[in-house]
């Protein structure tokens, strides 16, 4: 019963999946294991990492990255000070990270409209690899290199971001 | 030289210092961490300093509880604490914890005055409550955990909880509900007045309190020099959580903050003492 009424709160509150610190272990998993300590939050140089608010029910108060405002740098500082493993404390090397995948809407992506804008490209940290051009000029995203850090999201030019980072971790 | 009698006078003067530096330190890591010194990340949830890392053994349990294994670093993590409590009981709740330090402040005496004018309350006998009543509850509250598997723990982990809100407060991301839930309990402390939860609830005190053995530190009690007793109790009057040291079924519940033992050296008595093995008479 107790259950039913959380999962129903659950569901009401928040239906998309969110972007989690790099290493993180599959969502159920990682809400088993985050015990909130706050480490993440406070190791990251770039501030990035920030609590959870309510509108996340009852993940409350734990790690998530919102691109748009700081994206994940890929320091790598954070998985090792994870006390509990909800962070994969070998996680080392960036390329390794899938936080998520970046989608490109190509609706109102500069390129696909005539105009010449290589900001997602240029800022990618997994250079030529994540995001590739086509013809020179159209932005591409590679799934299976990219690691869902967020910078494409941050710095793209058009309100709202043409390119926003789908989290992998509702699985 | 090591005086006894100079330690416990002055063993309120250390605990008191030692809170007050607990507390301050709290704020300190959020306050290092916003001009960029980030060696000592962490709350009281788990803390690490540089690369030592500890962690809260009630943490443990519910990481345990919820996914269902065994992570080794974790385990290694809890080792300090745990020698702590097997050592000196538990003196992280007494010495440390700032929700005490806070609970400690309703002891002023204006404050009880007030308590009395408005509630009406009176100064009821101490009693030591049957030790398994403590078990139960830390039970229900591990069971309850285990069939919502949601962090419980997390939640009504009252060091983590003013650990962390001093770090959003300072950082600025601002009040969050765990200050509410804190601000509720506080309050219904200031009603009720009895410490419930340290004294029932509290799942840190509860967890420190599995690891004692025989040889843990514990208030000894000679009752052959105990003078006073007829016609007041000192010790028990002094005790933050309403026990009475003298009788047994002290422990789990006492935590060892030595405040009776301080009363009862001044009498002169010195029946009460610091004892790694306990007395005959206990």
């Amino acid at each position: 019963m107790l259950k039913f009424l959380l999962n129903f709160i659950e569901n009401a509150v928040s239906d998309e999946a969110v972007l989690r610190p790099p290493g993180a272990v599959p969502e159920k998993e990682f809400l088993d294991k985050c015990i909130q300590c706050n480490k993440c939050l406070q190791i990251c140089p770039y501030d990035c990492i920030v609590p959870a608010g309510l509108e996340y029910g009852t993940s409350y108060g734990t790690p998530i990255i919102i691109a748009r405002d700081v994206p994940c740098y890929l320091c790598m500082l954070c998985p090792p000070v994870c006390p509990t493993g909800a962070l994969d404390n070998d996680l080392v090397e960036k390329e390794k990270v899938r936080m998520g995948v970046a989608e490109i809407n190509e609706e109102t992506c500069l390129p696909f409209s005539g105009i010449i804008c290589r900001a997602c490209f240029e800022n990618c940290p997994i250079f030529r690899k994540a995001i590739i051009l086509e013809d020179e000029m159209y932005p591409k995203v590679v799934d299976e290199h990219c690691v869902g850090c967020g910078i494409c999201e941050k710095v793209c030019p058009v309100e709202g971001s043409a390119i926003i980072v789908k989290s992998n971790h509702n699985v | 030289m090591f005086s006894q009698v100079k330690f416990y006078r002055n063993l309120n003067k250390y605990r008191k210092g030692i809170q007050l530096f607990s507390l301050l330190f709290l704020i300190m890591v959020p306050v290092l961490i916003l001009v960029d010194i980030r060696y000592i990340v962490g709350t009281l949830y788990s803390i690490s300093f540089w690369d030592l890392d500890i962690v809260d053994p009630s943490m443990v349990i519910q990481t345990i509880v919820l996914s269902k294994e065994f992570y080794i670093p974790l385990l290694f993590a809890a080792i300090i604490p745990v020698l702590l409590a097997l050592v000196f009981g538990r003196v992280f709740c007494s010495w440390m914890c700032p929700y005490n330090t806070l609970l400690e402040l309703l002891e002023l005496r204006t404050i009880k005055r007030f308590q009395r004018k408005i509630f009406k309350r009176k100064k009821s006998k101490n009693k030591n409550p049957r030790t398994l009543i403590y078990w139960i509850v830390f039970a229900a509250i591990i069971v309850f955990t285990f069939l919502i598997g949601l962090p419980v723990f997390t939640w009504i982990s009252m060091p983590g909880i003013i650990s962390s809100e001093i770090f959003a407060i300072v950082v600025g991301f601002g009040i969050g509900i765990d200050t509410l839930l804190f601000g509720a309990i506080f309050l219904s402390e200031v009603v009720i007045g009895k410490r419930y939860w340290c004294k029932y609830i509290c799942p840190v005190g509860a967890t420190l309190a599995l690891f004692r053995t025989k040889y843990t530190l514990k208030i000894s009690y000679d009752e052959s020099v105990c003078d006073c007793a007829a016609y007041a109790e000192p010790c028990a009057s002094n005790c933050p959580l309403n026990l009475t040291p003298k009788e047994a079924m002290l422990y789990p519940y006492c935590f060892n903050c030595g405040r009776c033992i301080k009363v009862c050296e001044q009498t002169g008595n010195r029946a009460l003492s610091f004892a790694f093995v306990a007395s005959k008479n206990k």
